[in-house]
């Protein structure tokens, strides 16, 4: 009799043991879980902290300089030189003029891409030239507006 | 003999039940706490979404100008995500989104923004706030 409640004793012991290490591994696996989804979402975030950073950096390192504006039949031609430190990708040419004594706006996609250092000469801007041409403006495809006045207002 | 059967027995059926109930409680507090860490996952996600979404946005507003048809802004989208007007200013005097066309700057893409209103002459605040918060600002002069 002795012997039995001693091993009925141990028995509880074991299951009760069985049970903490069940509840020890529940915990253990949502708390890895935990851990490892906040890892994920913070590197996720972190990586495109890191793409924006590095497009803000690349869009503050573009400079073009338009350097003459020809008019042709039926458009515009420009002379650009990249002499910022990043190759740019030119996307839009915004053509601001005045007609009947008001602002008026032209836009054409360009999608001209200049090295750094490079000269482009004879850009075409599909746009009829204005005969009160004010300004034009390229706008990159990081954002960027570059302005070259053409007659003050 | 006989009570020693029926003690053995009496055992293995307290052992089983006992090893039931609590695999039952250790069930339902899995199904439970799963559930809690899957509701709080999602949660977290739509959170960090976002907040990534935000920081994706990224809109500039190349040229503004105005004239007797009323205001006009050059909006280039040179983010990741499309961007969407939620709310214009014009010298901190919100403009009815019905004026405004088009509300949506598609990525990549320069959008010209008609904001139908008169302006007198002067120099004017505008302010465009997105559907993310984000806002951006420029100057326009009548």
């Amino acid at each position: 009799m002795k012997h039995l409640l001693r091993y009925r004793g141990y028995k509880r012991k074991a299951q009760a043991s069985l049970m903490v290490v069940l509840l020890i591994i529940l915990a253990t696996s949502l708390f890895i879980s935990m851990i490892y989804v906040a890892y994920e979402l913070t590197s996720w975030y972190e990586s495109e902290k890191q793409k924006i950073s590095q497009l803000e950096v690349e869009r503050l390192e573009e400079n073009i300089i338009i350097e003459k504006i020809g008019q042709g039949i039926g458009s515009i031609h420009l002379n650009i030189t990249n002499v910022g430190s990043v190759p740019v990708l030119i996307r839009y040419a915004i053509v601001v003029y005045v007609k009947d004594a008001e602002l008026v706006m032209a836009y054409d996609e360009l999608n001209v891409y200049i090295n750094v250092g490079e000269e482009l000469y004879n850009v075409k801007v599909d746009i009829p030239p204005p005969t009160n041409l004010k300004y034009i403006m390229l706008v990159t495809s990081r954002g960027r507006v570059f302005i070259k006045v053409v007659e003050t207002v | 003999m006989k009570l020693q059967g029926k003690l053995g027995l009496s055992e293995i059926i307290s052992a089983l039940l006992l090893t039931m109930i609590a695999l039952s409680i250790f069930s339902i507090l899995y199904i439970f706490l799963s559930n809690y860490f899957t509701e709080r996952k999602s949660i977290l996600h739509s959170i960090y979404s976002s907040n990534i979404e935000r920081l994706l946005e990224r809109v500039t507003i190349a040229y503004a100008f105005y004239n007797d048809s009323g205001l006009y802004l050059c909006i280039y989208n040179y983010g990741y995500v499309d961007a969407k007007i939620v709310l214009l200013f014009i010298n901190d005097t919100l403009v009815d989104n019905s004026l405004i066309t088009p509300l949506e700057l598609p990525v990549d893409e320069l959008t010209i923004v008609h904001v139908d209103v008169s302006l007198n002459q002067g120099v004017y605040y505008i302010k465009i706030v997105s559907e993310r918060g984000n806002s951006y600002e420029t100057f326009v002069k009548v």
